[in-house]
């Protein structure tokens, strides 16, 4: 099981800076920016879970426009799976540029094709969906104070533990809300080093004290999700040691963003 | 093959001449004081003009002529000329001791000899560097460095703030082949660069051939940067050190028996964890940083015709944080080398060389670990001879053959650590080469040197060879056994230079090069990581092709006081490799998927204005280049610049002796800021703001310049002492001499940017362009010594 931590090279940021920590500086600078057309974004998520599933369509912004991002509504939304059903997903009134559907209920094995009309665009696209992970446990480990802390603190470090499907070449991610909140780092993995063996890791850069209440996701995917999420992290963490920033690989047929259908399984820890 | 081999024998045997009888003057040149041999020093025949010899690279010479009287000339940058008549009626062996220049009386100018071997030699594209004579220049934190000296000269760019990465004629980071006593050195730098892993006070020479190297040379597409340590006083027992702001150094030089053999032991360790152990942090308190390096050399003389070396360096750096995670990484090397004089005129050299790079991470400790390891490891054999054929001729031939281990993900795992990790298949691969090149001379005024460099590389098994499709999808695996051939590429380099003089100052030389790289530096940043993997080809990667030609025009002045080179070049590379966007290159079993396939080019125009001689001596070097990739994959299959394009690149280097004791020094340079991409707009996706792209690195960071000062300051070198005889004070020099270094690095405090991230200001909501700057101003100061 390979895992493809966020912050991949946060130790090597860690050495740099002991090392600069006395010398480097930083400042605003002025850097003119020609400005990209705007895209259509367009995040599209399917869940096994009645209610859970959305499509969220806004618009690209200038680099430095924060004024927020354009919503767009008036669009048609379907879902159809393989079978021929169409799922409508309307814009929820409350919330303009959101789409729901009232019946969408991912099932396993099956794909689904999306379809967007707006602006006289249509976007489309397609993700399958596998069978439903189940987590099988949480455990962990003390750590100490762990990055920065002191030896004689607590803190620990988090590991999932879920039996991959050896009929099927899986693309999982992981996410962690400790105490309700949402952590930014998500974990993606596949099963190319561990095909239908017991996965297990840690949850590396997410701090988790003692007491702490974590809910953990495990989201099972295609392998277009899964390498729109793996170069999202890179475009997300640039920086003096990343790759040469780019465009996350999408599989909307035009626009940005990404449609994956997910299986979903949770659980939560309380730790001591 | 063999047809061009025996076409390539036929033309240098051709011109053997025939008539008067030929006698063979051959010999050993080393440094009168430590016994060192001397590199590339000269050897003139007063009576036959244009007719010499240069030392090899243990110093050898060999030389025939008729037989006759002659007066001969030694001569060797930095040691005194010397003139010697010597009756040659049969063949002679002349070994000659050296004495360095000005040894008792400081400073001094040259005698009056031509020193004009940059207009002279057929050799083009190649920077020397004396590692004595690099020893003012200032350098971040007063770590003298061999590799950040050679950016200062044109064609070469560092890679960034304070590294010693450099690119050669647009070339990448892993384009150049860095062999220290013949060894690879598979990842030259400390603490991400900031330090190379080569401790100057270990090192005797310095070539770096920046296009056209000769046949002897191959494996990298850009340049060869051949360093070679010091072989030991073999004089007498000589300490020397230093005490630095983060390390301190100290070698030891002896004679094993004196005259026969030596050895020299050079050590280095930074100190920068011990200050943190002052700190209130506990944090810095558990922190462990440092790294160190240890280079050991021997050599002994078995006889007259024969001398063993052995040298090895090994060099770590570790970083960890209590006992809970640890990173280590670091180079080992070794050569064991017999010189063999077959006869006055061949000499032949075997070595026996290992090198090893790895790095290790690791988390946790005792049972709860969890290690990560990833490794490459070389065992070459090699033969070089050379053959000195006639006063016209030196041939050079030999071979070798090298075993490559790589291990890209190696995973152990505590017992109380219950999931399963498997480690990536290693993979193994043959690289031999046979060569042969011919330095001659035709009618005093040419100069050539043609080779041809046959290689060939063998991916072997045991291992699953993956195959992929054109999006980089795995579409099928191969099981291969142990030694079977998985995929067999082989290439054929012509090398070509030569010099035609227009008068006794000036010459034009023009070069050729063909050049194979069967391994490749699998790296997705921007900067050079201790976790970057060494790729071999395989039937997934082809091997890397470049040809370079160059043309110059060399020129002296003053009696070669001044020289001048302009050198122009244009580089055509094939099968460069990129990534795809977002690749995962660490554990991934199925790398070679996320790697993409294009072409390069990169032309400019070199010049170097550089005084030799006198109180003031520097240079002054300009580079205008471009160097732009291609791949149908990235930006729409359209060209664009590579990260190290930089238009402008300039840099000034003078040093000032003002008296005896008291030098100033000071460089400055200037340079294009990087090709770099920035986003073009910016939208919001699973609740992160993520940047939009248009365009690879189409925008540049800001211009780059800044100005370093050193001062050093010589303890007195002679004590007075009335001399016993005639009681007049007479000058002695003292046993014990030590000195003090000053500087200053970014003396004028320029805050030149390392990164430029665009991210919103948490407090006004505002985006902003935010520069990172390292080193604003960084003096520091060190304490040299030596008995």
């Amino acid at each position: 099981m390979k895992m493809n931590k966020i912050k991949s090279h946060f130790f090597l940021l860690m050495v740099l800076f002991s090392l600069t920590g006395f010398y480097s500086c930083e400042k605003v600078i002025d850097v003119p920016l020609n400005d990209a057309d705007r895209e259509i974004v367009v995040e599209a998520i399917g869940r096994n879970f009645l209610g859970e599933s959305y499509i969220l369509l806004s618009r690209s912004g200038s680099v430095y426009n924060d004024g927020g991002f354009e919503r767009l509504s008036g669009a048609v939304v379907t879902v159809t799976d393989d079978d021929g059903n169409v799922f409508a997903f309307v814009e929820d009134i409350t919330d303009p540029g959101r789409y729901l559907s009232v019946d969408f209920v991912a099932q396993p094995s099956t794909q689904y094709s999306l379809s967007v009309n707006i602006e006289a665009q249509s976007i489309t696209a397609s993700s399958s969906s596998l069978s439903e992970p189940v987590i099988d446990s949480l455990t962990y480990i003390n750590t100490g104070g762990g990055f920065g802390g002191s030896p004689t603190d607590t803190s620990y470090l988090l590991f999932y533990n879920f039996v991959d499907n050896a009929d099927e070449v899986n693309f999982y991610q992981v996410s962690a809300w400790v105490n309700g909140v949402k952590d930014d780092n998500f974990y993606i993995g596949n099963d190319v080093l561990g095909n239908g063996q017991l996965a297990s890791a840690p949850l590396f850069a997410t701090e988790i004290g003692p007491k702490d209440t974590v809910f953990i996701e495990l989201r099972s995917m295609d392998e277009d999700a899964y390498t729109y999420l793996s170069t999202l992290s890179s475009n997300i963490n640039s920086g003096p040691f990343s790759a040469t920033p780019a465009n996350p690989v999408s599989n909307l047929s035009q626009g940005v963003g990404l449609f994956s259908i997910y299986m979903v399984d949770t659980m939560t820890i309380i730790l001591p | 093959m063999f047809r061009l081999f025996s076409f390539t024998f036929l033309l240098v045997f051709a011109s053997l001449s025939f008539g008067q009888e030929k006698v063979t003057l051959s010999g050993h040149l080393t440094d009168a004081d430590s016994g060192e041999d001397l590199l590339g020093a000269r050897i003139a025949v007063n009576e036959l003009p244009g007719v010499g010899a240069i030392t090899n690279d243990y110093g050898f010479y060999s030389l025939t002529v008729p037989k006759g009287t002659y007066s001969i000339t030694f001569k060797s940058i930095s040691f005194e000329t010397k003139t010697v008549t010597i009756e040659l009626q049969a063949d002679l062996v002349y070994d000659l001791e050296m004495a360095p220049e000005g040894r008792m009386i400081g400073v001094v100018d040259v005698t009056g000899e031509k020193m004009d071997e940059n207009v002279t030699s057929a050799e083009m594209g190649v920077d020397k560097i004396n590692v004595k004579d690099v020893d003012n220049i200032p350098v971040l934190f007063g770590e003298k460095d061999i590799m950040k000296t050679m950016q200062l000269l044109p064609g070469v760019k560092s890679a960034g703030e304070g590294n010693s990465g450099f690119y050669v004629r647009g070339g990448s980071a892993d384009q150049n082949l860095i062999l220290l006593d013949e060894a690879p050195v598979y990842n030259a730098s400390h603490l991400l660069g900031f330090f190379s892993v080569f401790n100057s006070d270990a090192l005797k020479d310095v070539k770096l051939y920046k296009g056209g190297a000769p046949a002897e040379y191959g494996g990298r597409l850009s340049s060869v940067m051949d360093i070679k340590m010091k072989d030991g006083n073999a004089k007498q027992l000589s300490v020397s050190g230093g005490l630095g702001l983060i390390s301190s150094k100290l070698t030891i030089e002896a004679p094993i028996v004196k005259d026969k053999g030596s050895f020299i032991v050079s050590g280095r360790r930074t100190y920068a964890d011990l200050f943190l152990g002052f700190s209130n942090n506990p944090a810095a308190e558990n922190s462990i940083l440092y790294f160190y390096d240890l280079n050991a050399k021997a050599n002994y003389r078995i006889g007259k015709n024969d001398r063993v070396f052995i040298s090895g360096y090994f060099g770590r750096d570790k970083f960890g944080f209590s006992d809970q995670f640890g990173f280590d990484w670091g180079n080992a090397t070794g050569t064991v080398r017999w010189n063999h004089l077959y006869s006055d005129r061949l000499f032949g050299n075997t070595s026996l060389i290992f090198s090893n790079y790895n790095y290790k991470i690791k988390f946790g400790s005792g049972d709860e670990s969890f290690q990560i390891g990833s490794e490459i490891q070389d065992i070459n054999f090699k033969e070089d001879f050379n053959f000195y054929i006639n006063s016209n001729n030196t041939l050079n031939f030999g071979g070798n053959f090298i075993h490559h281990t790589f291990r890209p993900g190696e995973i152990e795992t505590g017992s109380d650590i219950d999931f399963v990790l498997n480690d990536i298949d290693e993979r193994r691969s043959l690289e031999s080469a046979l060569y042969i090149s011919n330095e001659q001379s035709i009618k005093k005024r040419w100069k050539i040197i043609y080779g041809l460099r046959y290689s060939n590389f063998v991916q072997i098994g045991p291992g699953n060879i993956f195959s992929f499709n054109e999006n980089g999808d795995i579409t099928g695996s191969t099981s291969y056994g142990k030694w079977e051939k998985v995929q067999a590429y082989n290439g054929l380099a012509p090398r070509l230079s030569a010099s035609y003089i227009l008068n006794e100052k000036s010459s034009i030389k023009g070069s050729f090069a063909r050049t194979y790289q069967y391994i490749h530096l699998v790296s997705n940043s921007t900067s050079s990581l201790p976790t970057d993997v060494w790729m071999p080809s395989s039937s997934n990667i082809k091997p890397q092709i470049a040809d370079q030609i160059a043309v110059g025009y060399f020129r002296n002045f003053f009696d070669n006081m001044l020289e001048f080179s302009a050198e122009a070049y244009y580089k055509d590379m094939q099968n460069v490799i990129d990534y795809r966007d977002g690749a995962e290159v660490t554990l991934n079993p199925a790398v070679e998927g996320e790697l993409l396939y294009g072409i390069g080019r990169a032309y400019g125009l070199e010049l170097l204005l550089k005084k030799r001689r006198g109180k003031f001596t520097g240079w002054i070097s300009y580079t205008l280049s471009r160097t732009e990739r291609q791949f149908d994959e990235i930006n729409d299959g359209a060209w664009y610049a590579a990260r190290q394009d930089r238009t402008h690149d300039f840099s000034i280097v003078a040093m000032y002796n003002f008296t005896e004791r008291i030098s100033l020094s000071g460089t400055w340079v200037y340079y294009t800021g990087n090709a770099v991409t920035f986003p073009s707009g910016k939208y919001e996706i699973f609740g992160q703001t993520v940047d939009l792209y248009s365009e690879r690195n189409g925008y540049r960071m800001p211009d780059y310049h800044r100005l370093d000062l050193g001062l050093t300051l010589l303890n007195k070198k002679f004590k007075m002492v009335a001399d016993p005889i005639t009681g007049e004070e007479m000058k002695v020099a003292k046993k014990f001499e030590s000195s003090w270094n000053f500087s200053v690095y970014n003396a004028y405090g320029r805050e030149n940017a390392f990164s430029i991230d665009f991210r919103t200001n948490e407090t006004t909501g505002v985006t902003e362009a935010v520069q990172l700057s390292l080193f604003k101003i960084v003096p520091s100061v060190s304490y040299n010594f030596k008995f």
